[in-house]
């Protein structure tokens, strides 16, 4: 597989893996199992689909076809997620940020 | 909220406990515009679109990863304690203090898991 790359379904999720893992290190573990990784992955895609498709019922059941941040609200009330922690978990000290794409020396001209 | 409530068991109290008010939400939109989180905005929406949901609108994607770190968040934090509260436990017997690695196995995810509903068995013949 290493040698003919990876497709681009696997390329997204090896970039899950990578945010679970900045997770675990977040949280305080220094190693985890590589079962623990995938178990995570598997959960957290599963996860991501579910309110994907709760949301897009929501939309679509009032006659529209771009969600608002109200229906993914709606959403994950659905699910029993407790939404009042997400500003508190929003100011979290410790923070592992993966999504910034690392900037390259500049030029000199 | 604006929304349909299908929980019919669910009370307005707890509701006002768990969930935002119209200020928060908006205040909780606002901090999102500059906020990068953990899963790239690229891979939640990658996912989103998968699960059929057509939008470009990075708050939106943003809410989405910042909900499901914070569910695996939570559930890690639970797992940490647990490994700790067994790390304790060896410590007090074999009574050497070694600096270790904190180690994330299975058998602290399995019972944190089995606490929310999720079942996780090991495949059979996997080593």
């Amino acid at each position: 597989m290493a040698a003919e790359g990876i497709s681009v379904e696997g390329s997204y999720r090896r970039a899950l893996t990578m945010s679970i893992a900045a997770l675990c290190v977040e949280t305080g573990f220094d190693v985890a199992q590589d079962n623990v990784l995938e178990t995570l992955t598997e959960m957290i895609q599963s996860y991501i689909t579910e309110v994907g498709n709760s949301t897009r019922a929501f939309y679509e059941h009032s006659g529209r076809t771009l969600p608002t941040g109200r229906d993914m609200m709606c959403a994950l009330a659905d699910l029993g997620f407790p939404n009042k922690q997400l500003l508190q978990y929003l100011k979290r000290p410790r923070r592992v940020n993966m999504g910034q794409i690392p900037k390259t020396a500049e030029p000199s001209s | 909220m604006n929304g349909v409530k299908t929980e019919k068991d669910m009370s307005s109290e707890e509701d006002e406990e768990t969930q935002l008010s119209d200020s928060q939400f908006v205040d909780l939109l606002q901090q999102l515009e500059n906020y990068t989180p953990t899963i790239p905005d690229g891979v939640a929406e990658y996912y989103l679109n998968r699960s059929g949901v057509n939008t470009t609108d990075t708050r939106i994607v943003r809410l989405i990863s910042l909900a499901a770190q914070k569910f695996m968040s939570d559930i890690l934090n639970d797992a940490l304690q647990l490994n700790k509260m067994k790390g304790s436990a060896q410590n007090a017997r074999s009574s050497k203090t070694k600096e270790k690695k904190l180690l994330l196995t299975m058998d602290d995810l399995v019972p944190v898991l089995a606490d929310r509903g999720i079942k996780v068995k090991k495949p059979a013949y996997y080593t």
